[in-house]
């Protein structure tokens, strides 16, 4: 960051932001302009922004019911899941480093992706089909994160090492369920459905699974939005926060409700897709700094892009798709080794 | 009367930490607390300011008892300055001082630009408001209990509580957060601070609590409690203490240290 001494200092840091935070949506609006051209059928760009248009006024195209049919049904969809579920697990990944004062936490720490693993496992064991599978999937995520939270508040001591204690005991136990329905799973086909779903893919977006899971994760990351400050505040320590007037624990629950939520709608429509929630945050703060109330807005924006374009590797890389959990832990783990060893050189 | 402790007792577990302690300061006294490492400083400070909630007997705070407050209401009364400040992310001096506004704000909201305001202007009455954009990791030691100095003027509190604000500072460092602690008493606040230094509380303070092992030991003026008598009671070692520049400072030093 750089040193700005001058008494300006703070308009010429909410410019710098401002502009930032508008070359960054623009760059993801031109990436989801591209990722709707690109595809086994490429389409030209008028036709792609045509047919968008088409919707809202009446315009008369080029373009046949074929490739309309492509378009809404298949590319459409799958752009806006990209954007919603890397905006998601962004925004719950930089609360969720606030929230324990760690930033080396993902938003799956407390055993939401276990949690929806599991649901998601067990609906799939008993044949439930894709909405029941999702449904299933998000309600044992939150339930996941509610069993961390009641055992966090019966605990003696410290609340933040209870709760981080409580998330590693969830996560096994139901990663130990995931792996005993695997046991038991048809290996023609309810294994190979199972090993795909924790796998992650973007690959089934349907309008109707994003109407349904946008409603929590829209809920959720206009929560974190709006306790963007208060996070910062959290980050000073529970004694800290308290002397400055803030209910540390009240904001803290808040936080990681919101966060779970979003976590919960993403994971349960997509599969487990790690590493963006811990890697964007902090592409994020190089950009913007460490402050809460810019660093909330600008991972949601930068993850959004993020993932989408990740996601059009997957889908255009090779003729087969690679999963796209895959390719974020490729790109995500040789980050996380310069983020630690960089860490220990300061 | 602004802070007013009656039989304060605090455990942990089994072990008796504070027991039955009394003292008062008044508005715009400045109060010091000495002694042992070990002996419930940190602790009695964690009471009054309602961290631990655990506490037997009484803190009144400007005529409330303190279990009665809520965090925000207590924050208006009382601001504090921890001990040890743990930077996890690295903040802007200006955003950790914005983060005083926390009294005023309800929890969907953020600081506006008046709250900006009074953090640049906080800063500037400690006298680094050049180090407004400064990250905190980029701050010395001094600069950094001068940005949580300020911190607790932007909270615009009737009470502040520092823990041992100067034992990580030099001298002249020390010298500035202590002058400007006395300060912000003339201006009507009270302000508690603990130290090791016996010397520091005769120079700075109107109030010395010297706070032993068995309870208090002496509550008084200066003159009063920094004597040979009672600092080596209080530190279980021979204690000489000297008048210096008629009696309006006085040095303190082991004793088996002067043969």
């Amino acid at each position: 960051m750089e040193d700005v001494s001058c008494g300006h200092g703070a308009e010429a840091r909410g410019r710098r932001y401002s502009r930032t935070l508008l070359v960054l949506g623009m760059g993801v609006a031109a990436v989801a302009v591209l990722s709707l051209m690109l595809g086994r059928y490429p389409m030209g760009v008028t036709d792609v922004l045509g047919m968008l248009a088409s919707r809202v006024v009446p315009v008369q195209g080029g373009w046949s019911a074929q490739q309309e049919s492509l378009f809404f049904n298949v590319r459409l969809p799958r752009v806006v899941l990209a954007l919603m579920v890397g905006c998601s697990l962004s925004a719950a990944g930089a609360a969720f480093q606030g929230v324990f004062q760690n930033p080396l936490v993902s938003p799956d720490f407390l055993g939401a992706s276990q949690g929806a693993a599991l649901g998601a496992c067990v609906a799939i064991l008993f044949s439930l089909g894709s909405l029941a599978t999702s449904l299933a999937s998000f309600a044992v995520s939150m339930a996941s994160v509610a069993i961390v939270l009641a055992v966090s508040t019966r605990a003696k001591g410290n609340r933040i090492l209870a709760t981080v204690l409580a998330g590693v005991m969830v996560s096994s136990l139901f990663q130990a369920g995931v792996s005993y329905t695997k046991l038991v799973a048809d290996p023609n086909a309810q294994l190979q459905a199972i090993t795909f779903w924790l796998m992650g893919s973007l690959t089934s977006a349907r309008f109707r699974d994003i109407a349904l899971m946008g409603v929590p994760a829209v809920v959720g990351n206009v929560g974190l939005f709006v306790l963007r400050w208060h996070i910062n505040v959290l980050t000073m320590g529970d004694d800290e926060a308290l002397s400055l007037g803030v209910d540390a624990q009240r904001v803290r629950v808040a936080c990681i409700f919101c966060a779970t939520l979003v976590t919960a709608a993403c994971v349960s429509v997509t599969g487990i897709i790690g590493w963006v929630g811990l890697v964007v945050p902090h592409l994020a703060r190089g950009l913007v700094g460490v402050d809460y109330r810019r660093l909330i807005p600008a991972s949601m924006v930068l993850g959004a892009g993020f993932l989408l374009a990740v996601d059009d590797v997957a889908r255009l890389a090779t003729t087969a798709e690679i999963p796209i959990g895959i390719l974020t832990a490729f790109v995500g783990a040789p980050f996380f080794v310069r983020l630690i060893t960089r860490g220990r050189r300061r | 009367m602004s802070i007013e402790l009656r039989d304060l007792s605090f455990s942990f577990g089994n072990r008796r930490v504070l027991d039955g302690l009394s003292f008062e300061v008044p508005d715009g006294g400045m109060a010091c607390v000495l002694g042992p490492n070990g002996v419930g400083k940190t602790t009695l400070f964690r009471c009054m300011l309602g961290l631990a909630p655990g506490y037997r007997g009484e803190v009144r705070v400007n005529g409330h008892d303190l279990r009665d407050l809520s965090v925000r209401r207590r924050a208006r009364e009382m601001a504090y300055i921890p001990q040890a400040h743990v930077n996890v992310f690295d903040y802007e001096a200006v955003d950790m001082v914005l983060m005083a506004c926390g009294t005023g704000l309800g929890m969907l909201r953020s600081p506006a630009r008046r709250h900006e305001e009074r953090a640049l202007a906080a800063l500037e009455r400690v006298g680094i408001a050049d180090l407004a954009h400064r990250s905190v990791n980029r701050l010395s030691g001094g600069q950094l209990q001068l940005v949580l100095v300020a911190r607790a003027i932007a909270q615009n509190s009737r009470a502040l509580v520092m823990d041992e604000p100067t034992s990580a500072l030099d001298f002249a460092n020390a010298d500035r957060v202590l002058a400007l602690a006395r300060e912000l008493a003339r201006e009507g606040r009270s302000v508690i601070v603990s130290t090791h230094r016996p010397e520091q509380a005769y120079l700075y303070f109107d109030q010395v609590i010297a706070l032993g092992e068995k309870g208090v030991l002496g509550c008084g003026t200066p003159q009063e409690v920094i004597t040979g008598e009672c600092m080596s009671r209080l530190y279980g070692t021979d204690v000489t203490v000297s008048p210096l520049f008629d009696d309006r400072a006085r040095s303190c030093v082991p004793s088996a240290r002067l043969v």
